[in-house]
């Protein structure tokens, strides 16, 4: 990430802060399944990105989502542990090519099943921590893997459905 | 002393997660019921305002049940004027005269002023839910107020902006509202279980009572934060294990939390009185 696409980014963060807030806030289904879109800001942030970087960036994205749900910390502290283990997930899924020419994990750059192998786990990771903490205790302990199963689920869906929606031009081969 | 330097660049992702979270959790447990500066939650003012305009849009789609409530309200308070007006004038023929109405100067202070107030932010699919309103501190509104709708209760200011306040829902992990059955007038304690936001539980109401399917819980006015008498829910099932003590109640509540729009905050003028007197006693 060079110096002048840090406000590109910040704009990027801007907008999914407020589709966060103004519109996912509401968009709960079936009582359980949460929309942390917002998370999709750290999961396509520049591979070029370090990871001290991306911690420092990943905790204030979720403080600043804390202060409109009246959580703080919550939201931060799970962002931050994905901020912490992306580049290890990373590394660990690198495609048989490498990341050579990949700047954004895009699924238009790598591939369907590559972004769902990507993007779930740390979702995944994301809002059981998240859940977890907020509950403050394990008495509700199912009620919270439901939770975060259902979450997931819709989060992952929701951005692979915005993948498809901005980056429209996927080639099918 | 090289080396130890040495280990912390090579670990420094690490460290800078371990700091960071360290700092997370320090704002977790400070957010419990402390009251905390107003900077990270919704009454902060620009975070308040985002909330208003959001509002402005949603509040469209409410109109119809706002309009339905209120008017169930206005035939709840016409009758009960009426009733009054009618129970005083059998009782005390005096009151036929409209100049005698003030009767008694300590009968006619009014101990509790109700504040009207908009909901511009709520939650209640949390463990810890929030809701955010458009009065503050200029309104005189003041921490730990009251805060019913035409449902019944609805929660306690935790914090105050200059015009917002940020208060504890009823679907809090941290309130306790002292009730009381209706019929039977004996006290208890409702208590949200964290997962449903229209059940609650009552604890405390020892084996020898007899709670019925049914019985209304409204508040005990025990605590001069709500008056007596306020709706909290209704009886859904009454269980008891074999060794316990207290029943095991579970309660419906009366207010629908998805559907709040307009609150009223309960200013209770005798509040700093009875605290102060009931400090004596201790």
């Amino acid at each position: 990430m060079n110096k002048r696409s840090i406000p590109y980014h910040f704009l990027i963060f801007l907008t999914y802060l407020l589709i966060q807030v103004f519109f996912f806030d509401n968009m709960i289904l079936f009582r359980t399944a949460f929309c942390f879109v917002y998370i999709g800001f750290l999961l396509l942030l520049p591979l070029q990105v370090s990871s001290i970087t991306l911690i420092v960036v990943a905790f204030f994205s979720g403080l600043l989502v804390d202060i409109f749900y009246n959580t703080p910390g919550i939201n931060a502290s799970s962002s931050v542990f994905i901020g912490f283990i992306r580049p290890f997930w990373l590394s660990l899924i690198t495609p048989r090519g490498g990341y050579e020419d990949v700047d954004i994990p895009r699924l238009k750059t790598l591939g369907f099943s590559w972004f769902i192998t990507y993007s779930a786990p740390l979702i995944f990771i994301h809002h059981l921590t998240l859940f977890i903490v907020e509950a403050g205790d394990l008495i509700n302990f199912w009620f919270v893997i439901n939770k975060t199963i259902f979450s997931t689920i819709y989060t992952t869906g929701i951005l692979v459905l915005s993948q498809y929606m901005f980056y429209a031009r996927v080639r099918y081969i | 002393m090289r080396q130890l330097f040495e280990l912390i660049y090579r670990y420094r992702a690490f460290f800078t997660f371990a700091i960071f979270e360290v700092v997370c959790f320090w704002l977790i447990i400070g957010n419990s019921k402390v009251h905390n500066a107003a900077i990270f939650n919704t009454s902060n003012r620009l975070i308040a305002s985002i909330f208003v305009m959001k509002n402005e849009i949603y509040q469209y789609f409410k109109l119809t049940t706002v309009n339905e409530d209120l008017a169930r309200e206005n035939a709840f308070l016409r009758e009960f004027i009426e009733k009054e007006q009618k129970r005083t004038r059998i009782t005390d023929p005096t009151t036929w005269d409209l100049d005698t109405l003030s009767v008694n100067p300590t009968d006619t202070v009014q101990q509790y002023k109700y504040i009207p107030a908009r909901v511009i932010n709520n939650s209640f699919r949390l463990t810890d839910n929030y809701i955010t309103l458009d009065k503050g501190k200029i309104d005189g509104i003041k921490p730990d107020m009251g805060v019913i709708s035409t449902g019944g209760i609805v929660g306690q200011v935790k914090v105050v902006s200059r015009n917002y306040s940020t208060i504890f829902s009823l679907l809090h992990s941290e309130m306790f509202v002292s009730s009381m059955i209706k019929r039977l007038g004996v006290f208890c304690t409702t208590k949200w279980q964290g997962n449903n936001p229209i059940l609650a539980n009552v604890l405390y109401i020892p084996r020898h009572v007899n709670v019925q399917v049914g019985d209304s819980i409204v508040t005990s006015g025990y605590n001069a934060i709500f008056p007596p008498g306020i709706p909290v829910g209704v009886v859904e099932s009454v269980t008891i294990e074999e060794n316990e003590t207290f029943f095991d109640v579970k309660i419906r509540l009366t207010n629908d939390f998805s559907k709040i729009s307009f609150v009223y905050l309960i200013n209770n003028k005798f509040k700093t009185e009875k605290d102060s007197l009931e400090n004596i006693n201790e």
